[in-house]
């Protein structure tokens, strides 16, 4: 893999789990999503529940959706993110003539060589920015969200496994309808979370002008971590405690959101694997070796919204706030 | 130790507790304990009794030098010591296996058994530096303590028995001390302010709870059997023979001493001195013996302890008409031909140790039928009606134990026994032939009562109770006055009377009807004494009965003043037997009330510190067991909240609730602290330890208190 062979002395503030204990790794990853997450900031400015929410995802090995109108930061967010963990980024812009094979990446003849040789897509990188997702055929999306899942593709009928770890970003543009292909819901389904950066403040734009952040301030940040610390805390938030009572919680949250009146298709039970994997990370982050209701609640919203369609049509607003307001109603255990 | 000792000036015991922190074996508390525990142990068997070789002290001398050695050598690893130790051991136990060999007895075998294990004990202590070696010494002394503890034969050995008990405990609590803390921070939530505090508490509740139980178990265990198994304890003091082989010596009663050598001492009766215990017994003598202890006896049950018996009455005194006696003898037990008027029968083994505590007569008082005698002597002076006599003087510390034989008698089994007419014609003419001098009247008496009753036990039993409605029982009475038949005053004239009228009047009567009687004397059991188990036997305990020949049977003893049952009859006898009368005697002046007013008092105190703290952790346990003990303190913080007007809504997490409490109650960060730990217990992988939940209860708490007060 091109990120790992280029790792570099430059890279001093580097996390690198040991093969310490248990307890010591969990402090170090702690660490390792404070570290990324103020490597960001200095690019994101007050974008801070982005940010968790984007290591969050990322230490649960899931996706991200961001749905928000042009400029406001969306790749520079992946860029930036990308960066901070020394993962190599690519990029695909999403357009109606978009193939499969333009991601997947396609066998050509080495004319020196007289052999086929795989020359590898977009999708073979650790974070991959797609780009207006919903300008893409629902043809070359299916192929896309496939190898989400799989974390793998097959071309040329051999099966290749993508980099680990491996995050999509993917962006669309909820104002624009036109010549757009909308993701359906069991699509949405394949995200972990669905993001809005929105516009930034007016104290934070003024810092972008100043070049303070941006992408003027991109250049400025180093890795703070490389690819196997995060493979080390993706599977240490696997590890964190999710005690019964709270997987109840997580079960009774999921349920609600099934007998709803005003919901029309409720959560999938992939969505409650993302809503407890993302409140393992959640728990991680904050140095805990186990899950508090709190955490299921911090990430109820983000991971759950985009996966129910309420009655008469999926709106995302709405679906946030039927959650939140599932949230207010779902007793929370206390042991 | 924690911090807070850093700060804190370094007192003593703050300095002893930070001992007890250390490992068993550098702990000092944990050798010092079980070394003055081992000590005491060996000291109670070196002063019970036992007679144990000087040298024995030196051995106990060295147990503080060898503990030293051990504890200094703590952490050398060095073998050469341990095998130099069991060499050493091993070869003890050989040389006290060939010295030995030809024992018969294993009472002979207590004393260098004794021997043996303290210097096992001694060599050992050099060589015990880890835990494990003290609790070895601990059991140890356990052992010696059971030895010295079988010895006992008064309540001193109370102070050696608690002495040991308080090393122990203290040894067995150091040693321990990693559990008891644990216990001690479940028991006690105070624990936060002091550490030593809930120690103090958990020891005075373990003690209570052992004394609760102890107390209950000795409420209904059954007295302790003598075992055939446990050695027999025999011991004379003195070996200054009787003045006249085979006669009777009874240096306490002074110049009435029937050896006629008693005159030594001045001619005044000491307190073993009644006249009983004597050739003769002249009913005319007035006055009674103290209250002196006599004697102590270990048996298994309630008896007459019997002395000797008279035959011929001459309308005043007792004497006794064969006073010839034949030497048994042999190896020890001296075992004890039956006689042939005693036909053998069904019966249980009873065995008696007396412990003489005053000089008294050379008799061997024992339960009637005694078949094995074991005291120190070659010989015994056996009469023709079963009593024993010894060849030595017996004196103050003289021991010796009887085995008798009690055949199971019964009611039903007296009844059925055939007519005394039947019985052999050598007792009918000693003792059932009235003598010339009995008056009429009482013999028209005796045949009035006795005259409707079918068998011999109802004519006994029909003239008892006649005696008990007509005469009464009464030490001070008048002299006999000259020349007046001493049965015929008491029941037509005095009717007023203790034991020696009482049992006389029943031989007489039951002589003039042709039943076979005799009188016999010896004392009661005396007062049990449910510490030691032993009945104390004093002067005045002394008593005369009436003896009545069955055919069949043999000799049965009757006694209308002392309520003595019959052995085919006695039940199992509880050991708290005999506790409320040695207490009444022992707190003179205190009514029943006072008694069971203070009894109620300190039960209801050692409820108190027994049983609150352990339903409090019961509670705790249940709860913890239904809800899970942080829903129950969450609980606690969400009644705060109530009462502050902030209820908890079911959907807000802990954490959002207690920082909502907070908005309205004001910042605590106790709270938070509080909230760290519950959540930790309720939903991480593990529960959250002893010490931490007792710091959170204490939170908790104060933060209540707080609340109220601020109310």
């Amino acid at each position: 893999m091109p990120a790992r062979s280029t790792s570099s002395a430059r890279c001093r503030r580097t996390l690198t789990p040991g093969s310490g204990s248990a307890r010591r790794w969990r402090a170090s990853a702690a660490a390792l999503a404070g570290a990324i997450e103020t490597n960001m900031r200095r690019v994101i400015r007050g974008k801070e529940q982005a940010i968790r929410l984007a290591v969050i995802t990322l230490f649960g090995s899931g996706h991200i959706l961001l749905e928000d109108v042009p400029g406001t930061g969306k790749t520079l967010f992946a860029k930036a993110l990308a960066r901070s963990v020394h993962g190599e980024l690519r990029r695909v812009q999403g357009t109606p003539d978009l193939l499969p094979a333009d991601l997947t990446g396609v066998a050509v003849l080495d004319p020196r060589e007289g052999a086929w040789r795989f020359r590898e897509g977009p999708l073979f990188a650790n974070v991959v920015l797609v780009d207006e997702i919903n300008r893409a055929t629902p043809r070359t999306q299916s192929a896309l969200l496939e190898a989400m899942e799989e974390r793998q593709i097959t071309a040329d009928g051999s099966t290749r496994a993508l980099p680990d770890p491996f995050m999509v970003i993917g962006t669309q543009n909820p104002h624009e309808h036109h010549g757009t292909f909308p993701l359906v819901e069991a699509q949405r389904d394949r995200f972990t979370m669905v993001l809005n950066l929105g516009l930034p403040s007016r104290e934070s734009e003024r810092a972008i002008l100043r070049g303070e952040a941006g992408a003027d301030a991109l250049a400025h940040i180093a890795p703070v971590a490389d690819v196997a610390a995060v493979r080390e805390a993706v599977r240490a938030v696997r590890a964190i405690h999710v005690a019964d009572p709270v997987a109840d919680y997580v079960l009774d949250i999921v349920a609600a959101t099934r007998h709803h009146d005003e919901i029309e298709l409720g959560a999938s039970p992939r969505a409650s694997v993302g809503l407890q994997r993302s409140a393992q990370a959640q728990a991680m982050i904050e140095g805990r070796t186990y899950v508090l209701p709190d955490d299921v609640k911090a990430v109820a919203v983000p991971a759950l919204a985009h996966r129910i369609t309420t009655v008469g049509g999926f709106d995302l607003a709405r679906s946030r706030h039927l959650i939140d307001t599932i949230l207010r109603r779902v007793s929370v255990p206390r042991g | 130790m924690s911090e807070d000792a850093v700060d804190a000036p370094r007192r003593w015991w703050t300095r002893l507790l930070g001992d007890m922190d250390a490992p068993g074996e550098r702990s000092v508390v944990t050798r010092v304990s079980a070394l003055v525990a081992s000590m005491i142990a060996a000291f109670a068997v070196l002063t019970s009794g036992l007679d144990l070789p000087r040298v024995t002290w030196v051995f106990l001398l060295l147990y503080p030098v060898g503990a030293w050695v051990a504890h200094r050598r703590r952490d050398s690893g060095a073998t050469w010591p341990s095998l130099l130790v069991t060499l050493i051991a091993l070869t003890a136990t050989l040389l006290f296996i060939a010295r030995n060999q030809g024992v018969s007895s294993p009472a002979e075998l207590r004393a260098p058994l004794a021997v043996l294990l303290i210097f096992l004990e001694m060599t050992r202590s050099f060589v015990a530096r880890s835990l494990r070696d003290l609790q070895f010494t601990l059991t140890a002394g356990l052992t010696l303590m059971a030895m010295a503890g079988s010895m006992a034969m008064s309540m001193a050995f109370a102070i050696p028995l608690l002495a040991w008990s308080a090393a122990a405990c203290t040894f067995l609590m150091a040693a321990n001390r990693s559990h008891l803390r644990a216990i001690a921070d479940k028991a006690a939530p105070q624990a936060t302010r002091s550490r030593t505090r809930p120690r103090l508490g958990m020891a005075v509740t373990a003690a209570g709870l052992v004394l609760v139980i102890a107390a209950g178990a000795f409420m209904v265990i059954p007295a302790a059997r003598s075992s055939r198994f446990l050695a027999f304890t025999a011991r004379l003091p003195n070996s200054a023979t009787v003045p006249q082989p085979g006669g009777l010596s009874n240096p306490s009663l002074g110049d009435r001493d029937p050896s006629g050598g008693g005159g030594t001492g001045g001619g005044t009766a000491t307190s073993f001195g009644y006249f009983g215990f004597s050739n003769e017994m002249d009913t005319s003598v007035r006055g009674r013996p103290d209250d002196t202890l006599v004697m102590r006896v270990r048996a298994s049950a309630p008896d007459f302890w019997r002395g000797q018996s008279f035959d011929t009455w001459d309308g005043r005194r007792w004497t006794m008409s064969d006073q010839r006696t034949r030497i048994i003898g042999g190896q020890s037990p001296i075992r004890v031909p039956p006689l042939e008027e005693e036909p053998p029968a069904d019966g249980d083994e009873f065995i008696q140790t007396v412990y003489l505590a005053a000089s008294g007569p050379n008799l061997i008082f024992a339960a009637y039928r005694p078949t094995a005698v074991y005291i120190p002597q070659r010989a015994l002076f056996q009469m023709s009606d079963g009593t024993l006599r010894t060849g030595v003087e017996l004196d103050d510390g003289a021991i010796y134990t009887v085995v008798s034989h009690r055949p199971h008698v019964t009611e039903a089994g007296l009844r059925n026994a055939p007519d005394s007419r039947y019985a052999p014609s050598a007792i009918l003419r000693r003792y059932a032939t009235p003598t010339t001098s009995t008056p009429q009247r009482v013999a028209d008496l005796a045949e009035r009562i006795t005259r409707n009753q079918p068998t011999t036990y109802d004519k006994v039993r029909a003239i008892e109770a006649w005696m008990g409605r007509n005469t009464k029982y009464q030490l001070d009475i008048p002299p006999l006055p000259e020349g007046s038949d001493a049965v015929e005053q008491f029941l037509f004239h005095d009717r007023v009377g203790f034991c020696e009228q009482i049992a006389s009047s029943l031989v007489v009567m039951l002589r003039s009807q042709g039943i076979p009687a005799r009188l016999t004397v010896g004392f009661t059991p005396g007062e049990r004494n449910p510490f030691t188990g032993m009945y104390e036997v004093r002067a005045d305990d002394a008593h005369a009965w009436a003896e009545v020949y069955f055919p069949g049977i043999g000799w049965q003893a009757f006694d209308p003043t002392a309520q003595v049952p019959l052995s085919g009859e006695s039940q199992v006898m509880q050991a708290r037997q005999g506790l409320s009368e040695y207490l009444r005697g022992k707190l003179p002046g205190i009514t029943a009330p006072v008694v069971i007013g203070l009894v109620a008092l300190s039960l209801a105190l050692l409820v108190i510190m027994t049983i609150r703290p352990l339903r409090r952790l019961l509670r705790r346990r249940r709860a913890r067991r239904r809800r899970g003990w942080a829903v129950v303190q969450l609980d606690r913080i969400e009644g705060i909240g109530r009462r502050a007007g902030r209820p908890r809504d079911p959907a807000e997490t802990p954490r959002e609730y207690v920082a909502a409490l907070q908005r309205v109650t004001g910042r605590d960060p106790r709270l938070d602290e509080a909230l760290e730990a519950l959540q930790d217990d309720a939903f991480s992988a593990d529960e959250v330890d002893g010490a931490s939940r007792h710091r959170v209860e204490a939170l908790i708490g104060a933060v209540e208190r707080d609340h109220r007060r601020g109310r």
